[in-house]
């Protein structure tokens, strides 16, 4: 039986699906889009505290150049994704790194626990979460008894960085602040908001 | 050296734009040679007299999923950080209706309008006239839509993520069905077209 283009490209596509079946099943590998290493987080207001505490760290901003200029988190250092493969400091200290949202983030992650380093984190949801959320927070009209005291918090942290609350009829934007660093869902996409 | 390239800095803003350019004419071009251009070829996809529209679409996707599949598998292409549209059930419903309707009467889809208008299609030419005027439309009644635009968001979902099955099981499963598709595509191709 003479084969035509059409049926050695239906064959060829025939192989390489039932390979990577044979992979998917063999390396009991399930979900193979995934990364092993995920990263451990760390939540604007935990990152808002840790500044304001003065605590010892190393904050690191992924993003160009251009961005960084424009708008950065305070004692943020510089330091391209490029760069992070010839990066080199004392393997104790705690790095911290952010950039738009998660994705660039999660790289540089695997990218430093491959050169070692264990005591890393990234910041939940970049420099966009710390725009809209600590520097420039959303606040229902009537809040809540129980989440007074995350208001007033989020408030305070808010205006120690220069930023202000504003307050919106849509339903209860402190839900956020509810979520800590271990349970937050990832933020994969470089999600286009207003600001910065 | 691995993808996403600029994500992971090795080419930069400029360079991704030349690139873009250059997938942009390829992919132009090959449509137009497929026969994409004619109102009449996509149209008859919809009476089941011609199913090329159906085979290019599913070529398309199994291959760029294999090709996925193995870029990861070999560490050549990261794909957690590939950008995926993010999903809106109930406003892509909505706007997958519309772009159907708009499909069977005007007879091309967006990127086919583009291709038929550069062949000089004057039909070609009036569908990326109302799809320019549709997208000023949607900009300026944005406010009003706003709401359901962003409605029901599911994030950046992928069919592995929603079975939670391996991702090869995906690429064989889909493989399958493109085959089978293929099979009966040409079919009712056959029996259709011999009844006209």
């Amino acid at each position: 039986m003479k084969l035509n283009i059409n049926h050695k490209l239906a064959l060829a596509a025939f192989i390489l699906s039932v390979s990577a079946l044979g992979v998917s099943v063999f390396s009991g590998d399930t979900s193979s889009a995934k990364n092993e290493d995920e990263p451990q987080y760390i939540t604007v207001l935990e990152l808002a505290e840790q500044i304001k505490n003065r605590e010892d760290f190393l904050l690191i901003d992924l993003r160009s150049l251009s961005d960084y200029n424009q708008f950065n988190i305070p004692t943020a250092k510089h330091l391209p994704i490029a760069e992070l493969y010839d990066f080199n400091t004392e393997m104790e200290v705690q790095l911290i790194v952010y950039a738009e949202a998660d994705s660039l983030s999660s790289l540089a992650f695997s990218v430093l626990k491959d050169k070692g380093f264990e005591n890393m984190l990234v910041l939940k949801g970049g420099i966009q979460d710390w725009y809209n959320r600590l520097l420039y927070p959303k606040m229902p009209l009537t809040i809540p008894e129980e989440d007074i005291e995350i208001a007033n918090h989020v408030k305070e942290l808010s205006a120690y960085f220069g930023g202000r609350s504003q307050f919106v009829d849509e339903g209860n934007p402190l839900e956020y602040y509810k979520s800590t660093s271990s349970n937050q869902p990832k933020i994969k996409s470089q999600l286009v908001r207003m600001g910065c | 050296m691995n993808g996403p390239f600029f994500i992971n800095g090795w080419i930069g803003e400029e360079a991704s734009l030349i690139f873009a350019l250059f997938i942009g004419i390829t992919f132009g071009f090959f449509l137009e040679r497929a026969g994409l251009g004619s109102a009449k070829k996509l149209a008859a996809q919809f009476y089941g007299t011609d199913m090329t529209v159906f085979k290019m679409m599913f070529t398309a996707i199994i291959t760029a999923m294999i090709g996925l599949f193995w870029f990861n598998q070999f560490g050549w292409l990261n794909l957690e950080l590939v950008y995926l549209t993010p999903t809106f059930i109930a406003p892509q419903i909505i706007g997958g209706l519309v772009f159907g309707v708009g499909f069977i009467v005007g007879g091309y889809c967006p990127g086919t309008s583009c291709v038929a208008g550069a062949t000089g299609s004057l039909d070609g030419w009036m569908n990326v006239l109302g799809m320019l005027t549709g997208i000023l439309v949607f900009g300026e009644f944005y406010p009003l839509l706003e709401s359901f635009y962003n409605a029901t968001p599911m994030g950046e979902l992928t069919l592995t993520d929603y079975f939670n099955i391996p991702f090869g099981v995906m690429v064989f499963i889909l493989v399958m069905v493109a085959l089978a598709g293929f099979w009966a595509s040409e079919k009712i191709e056959t029996r259709l077209s011999s009844k006209n």
